[in-house]
């Protein structure tokens, strides 16, 4: 499954990543690497543009970036992060 | 004197940290070569000085955005005693990549913690004596926002420039380790000498980078070396499944930053709905976040040309004045009218903007450090994306409505190359203020008074609709190739410190006026040359003895007139006009319009004047005197005036606006590519408009 195929809400583990060097490098710098936690955050419109969270960063990318990433749905937090990505979550700082 | 380069992932508060030094001195400039703002701040304390140079943000040190690029080249080549490396507490995972990037560079390395505030707040609680431990570095918290820690991580870069060695710090996995082991060892029974460290070295032929190969690929030791390295690579290959040495190198940096994280850093709050995800509900949802954006969007628009006309008009009378009082105080002599006419009205033009510029800078960082730019980005993508422009293309291109100059400027918050040139070239299309009394005048003389505000709004409409088609064909040849990714990170949302802020838009507006002052000196001056001679002072001296005799106002008006259009066709800039009269001959315009085209290309609101002059008025025409709407519908048909209005709506923008052009694609290069671009479109569109409207009428 490609994580572009995910709803919002959903979480996935990230198996590979088959993009080309450039952008894989771009995606690893963000941390986004095989093996971490992504939870969808939402779509633009028409879906065009997604946003992602890994532990506390946020990214945005495009659908047809994201359908480089192949992913492997976690299917019992449907609708949130896991515990242990929940500990990593952020609250700001000017609370 | 210590010289630190300042290393940190964007928004990790690098420059906040660094403003919060007391007694620094600021100076800034540019990386060579690049548009890159450059900042070295410099300090003493305990006897030594230091002198930091602020490097761009960098997730990593790859060379994707410009300022990646120039922060690599900076540590690769630069001279710098050691690096600082600032990393935001609350995400030390992510920002812990760029440092194991930092620590293969084997260079001394001092580790700031920062945000250490926000991060208690978050219940991340960082043990840093063991952090800096397993890195090999010293690692201290700061805050930036509560200026705690800068005294220790003063200190911590003093005790790391005094010491003699420089071990290697970077620990790779166990497989990873033994291959490294086994290089270093036959180098070692070897007796390579090198400058970098044995294990570096060893590193880098392992990351098959291309410096380290050619240093052995001529000598005899290399026959021996190869196998070695060979028989390491097949290691790799077979323990990690796969031949690509970048993702090896990858997974070792997420592994390393991952243990470090595990060993030393505790989580203990549970998740709780941060202010960033309240936001985010209502400023990213589906449907109200574009609307919400937009009108935030009109606000700035409106703030820039309706506040900003206010200190336009005092600056501009402070022109007026000095030009004013230039002449008398000099005489009536070419000199004073150089730098009367030339220099001084030339600059006033330039600093007429400022007001224009500081506002929208303000606007702009205001966007972009409280971290709603990107949010910006993610919601207009999609639609820019299908024309090859980019989701940050928004705000340069509205903000050329207003004016080209500051839109340019806006094009900075691009970071790709490729995306912001794209951007830079298609600005112009988006007509600006200074056209709109040409439209004016031109729609006033052949529409009637009810069609005018519907006509002035298709130009502006199919203007922009034009320009974003160009970007599309732009797209398809000469900026062709992969779409750039676009990935970027949506940061917290942040309160903006007041400090940075005005640092930020003090900065631009410095630049600015330096950089634009002195081309647009240069070229004002040149102007004037060119409008002013060949002198004529048999003629001048006819009419002096006829305004003399002439017996009434009107008369003697008519007479200047008269002086001033024969002054001005016969100067070298009529000469021009006269000389690219056939140029223009086939979209329906005479030598007179040619000139104001000309003249135009100093600034759009010259044009208007210049028509005056040339059909016979005074000169401080504007275009609600009737009068010359009268002339230009006598002298001009109705195909040559729509030609004329398509013609200005797409060429080159004003002097100013073009040598700020220059300097933003960086390069005269790109000013000539500009120029003949717009003109060939212009020219084509105007020769179908005329030709169109000639055979419908």
């Amino acid at each position: 499954m490609k994580l572009n195929q995910l709803e919002k809400g959903q979480s996935a583990i990230v198996v590979i990543v088959e993009a080309s060097k450039e952008l894989k490098n771009r995606f690893n710098s963000f941390g986004l690497v095989k093996g971490v936690q992504i939870y969808i955050e939402g779509h633009s419109l028409a879906k065009k543009t997604l946003e992602v969270r890994i532990n506390n960063t946020r990214i945005a990318l495009r659908a047809s970036e994201a359908e480089k990433i192949e992913i492997k749905p976690i299917l019992d937090t449907m609708d949130k992060p896991s515990p242990q990505e929940a500990t990593n979550l952020e609250s700001n700082a000017y609370d | 004197m210590i010289k630190i380069a300042l290393v940190g992932q964007p928004n990790v508060g690098k420059s906040a940290l660094i403003n919060s030094v007391g007694n620094a001195r600021l100076k800034v400039g540019n990386f060579s070569g690049v548009t890159v703002k450059k900042e070295v701040v410099r300090f003493s304390r305990d006897g030594y000085d230091f002198e930091i140079t602020d490097l761009p943000g960098s997730y990593s040190l790859t060379d994707y955005t410009i300022e990646e690029r120039v922060t690599k080249n900076y540590l690769d080549d630069a001279d710098y005693d050691l690096i600082l490396n600032v990393v935001d507490s609350t995400n030390i995972e992510r920002n812990l990549y760029l440092t194991t990037e930092l620590l293969a560079l084997n260079k001394k390395l001092v580790v700031a913690l920062n945000m250490t505030d926000e991060a208690i707040k978050e219940g991340v609680c960082i043990d840093e004596q063991q952090l800096g431990k397993l890195l090999g570095v010293e690692c201290v918290k700061t805050s930036a926002v509560e200026k705690t820690g800068i005294d220790d991580i003063i200190h911590a870069m003093i005790a790391s420039y005094n010491r003699k060695t420089n071990p290697f710090h970077l620990q790779f996995s166990e497989v990873f380790e033994e291959e490294i082991e086994h290089i270093v060892s036959f180098l070692k029974e070897k007796k390579v000498q090198c400058k970098i460290s044995l294990k570096a070295l060893a590193i880098k032929l392992l990351r098959e980078d291309r410096n380290a190969y050619l240093r052995f690929r001529e000598e005899p030791i290399w026959i021996e070396l190869q196998p070695i390295v060979n028989e390491g690579f097949q290691h790799l290959y077979l323990h990690y499944d796969t031949k690509d040495l970048d993702d090896i190198f990858n997974d070792e940096k997420a592994a390393l930053a991952k243990g470090a994280v595990a060993e030393t850093v505790q989580f203990k709050k549970q998740l709780k709905q941060g202010v960033t995800d309240k936001i985010d509900a209502l400023l990213m949802h589906q449907f109200v976040g574009l609307p919400i954006f937009l009108f935030l969007m009109w606000g700035l628009f409106q703030l820039t040309f309706e506040v900003g006309s206010i200190p336009m008009e005092w600056i501009d009378a402070f022109f007026v004045m000095l030009i004013d009082a230039t002449k008398s105080f000099l005489g009536d002599s070419e000199f004073s009218s150089v730098i009367a006419d030339g220099a001084i009205a030339g600059v006033g033009a330039v600093v007429l903007f400022l007001p224009n510029i500081i506002i929208l800078f303000l606007g702009i960082a205001l966007l972009e450090t409280t971290g709603y730019m990107s949010r910006v980005a993610f919601l207009l993508d999609g639609f820019f994306h299908k024309f090859g422009l980019h989701g940050k293309s928004f705000i340069p291109l509205v903000t050329g409505f207003g004016c080209s100059v500051p839109a340019y400027m806006a094009a900075r918050t691009l970071k790709n190359d490729r995306d912001r040139l794209l951007t830079l070239f298609i600005i112009g299309f988006m007509s600006c203020g200074a056209r709109l009394p040409i439209y004016v005048l031109f729609v006033g003389a052949f529409f009637a008074e009810h069609h005018a505000g519907n006509i002035l709004f298709l130009i502006y409409i199919s203007g922009a609709l034009l320009g974003i088609l160009v970007a599309k064909v732009l797209k398809m040849t000469a900026f062709k190739g992969d779409d750039e990714p676009f990935v970027m990170e949506m940061p917290k949302y942040r309160l903006p410190s007041l400090q940075l802020i005005w640092h930020t838009v003090s900065a631009q507006a410095m630049m600015y006026l330096k950089k634009a002052g002195t081309f647009i000196l240069l070229a004002s001056v040149l102007i004037w040359f060119a409008s002013n001679y060949p002198k004529q002072p048999e003629v001048e001296q006819d009419y002096q003895v006829k305004i003399e005799q002439a017996n009434n106002k009107e008369a003697i008006q008519a007479l200047n007139n008269e002086l001033a259009l024969y002054k001005l066709e016969n100067s070298y800039l009529g000469m021009i006009g006269h000389a690219s009269e056939p140029f223009f001959a086939p979209l329906g315009y005479d030598w007179r319009m040619a000139v104001a085209l000309e003249t135009g290309l100093a600034a759009k609101e010259v044009v208007v004047a210049t028509l005056g002059v040339l059909y016979g008025l005074g000169e401080d025409n504007t275009e609600q005197s009737d009068g010359l709407v009268e002339k230009i519908r006598a002298n001009v048909s109705l195909a040559s005036g729509i030609s004329f209005i398509v013609f200005v709506m797409i060429y080159l923008p004003c002097l100013a606006a073009s040598m700020v052009f220059m300097r933003e694609a960086g390069g005269w290069k790109y000013l000539g590519y500009l120029f003949v671009f717009t003109t060939v479109i212009a020219w084509v569109l105007s020769f179908l408009a005329f030709t169109l409207t000639q055979a419908i009428t």
